[in-house]
């Protein structure tokens, strides 16, 4: 059971499963286009056969395959996407433009998934079989249920056309100048208070629908571990310390009962993303989501390729945190 | 048999008392009754168009009221309960076996040739399904046909995972048995018994993803890359009527809430259905009295 | 008799409901701990050992509950004690060592803050002192690198080792009375041995009463002055361990006795006593010993014997003894 040997075991897998999905995406990208004229250089190339050398010499489409990979990986790894046929952008700038949006609104998910999942399930594990239990298990059943596309239009609905708490769509109504692209940190950067909260205010509802269906996840299996743990003997062992009722929970269960929630993590913040995709579609968020959406729709070729990878590298590095997270909150298996 | 009838007797038993499971039991027959029935129940076509009617809000015609067409919700809603049926079933259909087989054999087959089918799961499972149905179905052509086929291309590493756990530990179980006793029909054994003492969490498994895929399709559909119009399904009768929703909310609303219900209620029967068949809850209920006696 | 008693429990009467049934745990248990005292509480498994040292420290947790009896600590009832008063009590004056080491100490917390959370909680010292009190009681228990001890986790250890570190936990605050839940069975012989004795020398340096509940009947001969033997719930034989393991007066001791191998004995056969133990949901009638009892009367079926005295301390509940 030696640990370093299995976190390098662990982070091999992990560069092996990032190879392999580079690899597959290589190989659709190849084997799908009907016409690769009009996939890679869209309907502007067709008519002009010298724009079309100039793009097959740039996207080495000529070559032999094996070569082709190479550029591939090469390409992969240094971000060079390619030119999109439909925006005329460099794909990779789009990208990047759109990224930090998506960003915030993930991140922000996440924290209010873990905040509010592991609360809830806390709560109803050390009020096992009270009202609030029940109520809190039936929720978060519930929530899991409830299909993202209709959550986003009801909160609208409620929230933002009946209640006017909350603006209906977009990432912020105030002008702000961009330096790194994340709103919340350009606004603080130049002090811009007043766009910073406006910010706040757009990301709410968004946040809460992307959370949705994790929150009741994380507070199932927050409440599951708990209970788990409750029954353990070092927490009556605890309690003929003479220890609080609150010191017994905290210090004694929950870090404990912490560590397999942890190891979703991982699933959750793939599902995020799935349900980030969704959920800029309703809220008209200038995202990777709403991007994604258009580009597949317009058959962008290139640019699908290039959200498909950069969402499967995603999913991969997060896993692979997540579960060496894991092994470290663990003393166990942090090892000496 | 005799065995068997009480073991059946006390699932029902356990079912009786578990109400949530009941609700999703009930929202699930009823779910399957107006998919197999609905368009005998229906009072309209789906796809009757009247103009005169348009915009109407629910009343004794008009159950849920009529969409911008003048087509009634009522049945539509009805109508889409089928086609979302169908839809799901082909799709786990197309999946789930595929993706057991496959886990089955790369669990007996353990080793070398196990972790290579892993890793490519690992593989494919990296990438987000939502994502990859989108694509596929695009590049096939928006339709519901497409869509299913593509979360039914998307679905199956799940089932290879689930399959090859099961496989294993059971491997370690068969293992010691079979070296001692038969040797020979090694392989065989190990088809006689993994895959049927799989069933119970792949029975599960099936039962809670029938109303996920639902809802993907349903999501697909929203989005515009799975059913087209005239076509009732839920999902893209929630994104037509989106427009309308601050004057006309029932369009929006009764697709929304019958895709919710249907995700529940497979949710909350798979949840019953896992407690019900997995051996070591069962034994915990008839068990119950002696574990809470301390010595 | 009463006078100088540390720690009295009278007629107590702990249940569980469950689904299936009431389980009727304790049924009038009676026994008395003297100050400076080490009482045994014998029994099989299932016989209430462990529930009555929960129900001692009121740490019995729903579904079970304490119904019924008093409970004297100090003159005090700790029944009618309140949760925050029970605080005080539990690991200062009352304390407990538990069965399995391995399970009882929180696997994620440093060894060291298990036993500093005492003095914080008790002593309201601060985390600084409570570490150097820590440190200080390590060292008394001889306890070896006290220090580097510490800030190691629990599975870094043997078992023998976290006996001794819950030993530690138990005697921090120099409680009155420690309950020893059968503190070795899960260790191997050797190591049980050595804890024993280690605990023998702790008793001689700290004063202080413990009852010692176990199956084995051979501890109770080494550490311990008087005996308390249980069966389904309620004690039916006390007194002095000389008196009660070689005069059993009980027909259950007698039968515990005969179960015990000796190494001059011809036997080929292990003796067992016939049957198994009650279902404590639908108790028997009366004497809860009787359907197993070989010298069963009438009487015996249908009115429960309470505790009659045959002897100086020494206490039997069985028909056979009196009226």
């Amino acid at each position: 059971m030696n640990i370093g040997r299995y976190i390098i075991r662990r982070i091999l897998l992990g560069i092996v499963v990032l190879f392999g999905v580079v690899t597959l995406t290589f190989v659709v990208s190849r084997i799908l286009p009907v016409d690769p004229v009009y996939a890679w250089i869209g309907a502007y190339g067709k008519e002009r056969p010298y724009f079309i050398e100039l793009m097959m010499a740039k996207y080495h489409l000529r070559e032999p395959l094996w070569i082709q990979y190479f550029y591939y990986l090469g390409d992969t790894l240094t971000g060079n996407f390619g030119v999109s046929p439909i925006s005329g952008h460099e794909i990779s700038y789009d990208l990047s433009f759109r990224f930090p949006a998506t960003f915030e609104l993930t991140m922000v998910s996440l924290l209010v998934t873990m905040i509010a999942g592991i609360l809830l399930g806390v709560i109803s594990a050390i009020r096992k079989d009270t009202v609030i239990d029940h109520v809190v298990r039936t929720l978060a059943l519930g929530v899991t249920a409830v299909p993202i596309f209709w959550f986003g239009i009801a909160l609208q609905l409620i929230f933002s056309a009946n209640l006017g708490w909350f603006p209906l769509t977009n990432q912020s109504d105030v002008t702000w100048t961009r330096i790194t692209g994340f709103l919340f940190v350009d606004t603080l950067i130049t002090g811009n208070v007043n766009a910073f909260l406006d910010g706040l205010r757009h990301i709410v509802l968004p946040a809460l629908t992307v959370s949705a269906c994790s929150i009741g996840i994380v507070a199932r299996m927050t409440r599951a571990s708990m209970l788990e743990v409750l029954n353990e003997d070092f927490v009556t062992m605890a309690r003929s310390k003479g220890l609080p009722e609150t010191a017994v929970v905290f210090r004694h269960v929950f870090r404990n009962a912490a560590i397999p929630p942890i190891t979703v993590l991982g699933w959750t913040f793939a599902s995020l993303l799935q349900g980030a995709i969704i959920t800029e579609t309703i809220f008209a968020w200038p995202g990777l989501g709403t991007y994604a959406t258009s580009s597949i729709y317009q058959i962008d070729f290139p640019a699908v390729m290039a959200v498909t990878i950069l969402a499967a590298i995603n999913v991969v590095i997060v896993n692979l945190l997540t579960d060496l997270a894991a092994l470290w909150a663990d003393p166990r298996t942090r090892g000496t | 048999m005799k065995p068997r009838i009480r073991e059946f007797r006390f699932s029902l038993y356990m079912l009786r008392r578990n109400k949530v499971a009941l609700a999703g039991l009930a929202i699930v027959a009823f779910f399957i009754f107006i998919g197999v029935f609905g368009s005998y129940i229906a009072p309209y076509s789906y796809r009757s168009i009247n103009l005169e009617e348009k915009f109407k809000p629910p009343s004794a015609t008009h159950l849920f009221g009529t969409d911008d067409l003048g087509r009634d919700i009522f049945s539509r809603v009805l109508y889409g309960a089928f086609f979302s049926l169908k839809a799901g079933i082909m799709a786990l259909l197309m999946s789930a076996p595929i993706g057991c087989l496959l886990g089955a054999f790369a669990g007996y087959y353990s080793g070398k040739i196990g972790e290579i089918i892993m890793r490519i799961v690992d593989i494919f499972m990296a990438f987000p399904a939502l994502l990859l149905a989108m694509a596929i179905a695009a590049a096939l052509g928006p339709s519901l046909e497409n869509a299913t086929l593509a979360i039914g291309l998307v679905w199956w590493p799940y089932y290879v995972r689930l399959t090859y756990s099961q496989a294993l530990s059971l491997r370690e179980r068969m293992y010691v048995e079979a070296a001692r006793s038969m040797g020979a029909s090694d392989r065989y054994t190990v088809f006689r018994h993994v895959l049927p003492n799989s069933f119970a969490p792949i029975i599960t498994k099936v039962t809670m993803d029938l109303g996920v895929v639902i809802g993907t399709i349903a999501g697909l559909s929203f989005l515009g890359f799975g059913a087209q119009p005239p076509l009732p399904e839920w999902g893209r009768m929630v994104s037509e009527g989106r427009i309308y929703i601050l004057s006309a909310w029932w369009e929006v609303s009764f697709p929304g809430i019958m895709v919710f219900l249907v995700v529940l209620g497979f949710s909350l029967f798979g949840d019953a259905l896992r407690d019900l068949l997995d051996p070591k809850t069962r034994r915990m209920m008839e068990v119950r009295r002696w574990k809470k006696t301390l010595s | 008799m009463e006078e100088d008693s540390f720690l009295t429990v009278r007629d107590l009467k702990t249940q569980f409901f469950t689904y299936e049934g009431t389980v009727q745990a304790l049924d009038g248990v009676n026994f008395q701990v003297k100050e400076n005292e080490a009482v045994g509480l014998v029994g099989e498994t299932g016989c209430g050992k462990s529930v009555t040292a929960l129900s001692i420290l009121r740490l019995v947790r729903p579904p079970g509950y304490i119904v019924a009896g008093e409970i004297l600590y100090k003159k005090e009832n700790l029944l009618s004690k309140t949760e925050q008063e029970m605080r005080t009590i539990r690991g200062k004056g009352i304390s407990m060592v538990f069965q399995d080491p391995t399970n009882c100490l929180n696997p994620v917390m440093k060894v060291g803050d298990q036993i500093s959370e005492l003095f914080i909680h008790h002593q309201k010292s601060s985390k600084s002192e409570a570490r150097k009190e820590t440190l200080e009681l390590m060292e008394n228990l001889d306890l070896p690198d006290a220090r580097r001890l510490y800030g190691q986790y629990p599975h870094e250890f043997s078992g023998g080792m976290r006996q001794r570190i819950m030993l530690a936990i138990a005697l921090g605050l120099r409680p009155g009375l420690v309950i020893f839940d059968e503190p070795t069975t899960n260790l191997d012989v050797t190591t049980q041995a050595e804890i024993l004795e280690y605990i023998k020398q702790l008793e001689e340096k700290y004063e202080m009463a413990s009852i010692w509940i176990t199956h084995n009947l051979g501890i109770v001969a080494n550490m311990c002055d008087r005996v308390a033997v249980m069966y389904a719930g309620s004690v039916v034989e006390v007194g002095g361990v000389s008196k009660v393991l070689l005069n059993p007066a009980h027909p259950y001791t007698q039968m515990l006795q005969k179960c015990v191998p000796r190494l001059n004995q011809e036997k080929k056969r292990l003796e067992v006593i016939s049957g198994t133990v009650p279902d404590l949901t639908n108790p028997p009638k009366g004497c809860r010993f009787h359907p197993r009892c070989p010298l069963a009367m009438e009487k015996c079926k249908t009115e429960r014997p309470g505790q009659m005295e045959i002897g100086r301390e020494h206490l039997v509940a069985c028909w056979l003894h009196g009226k």
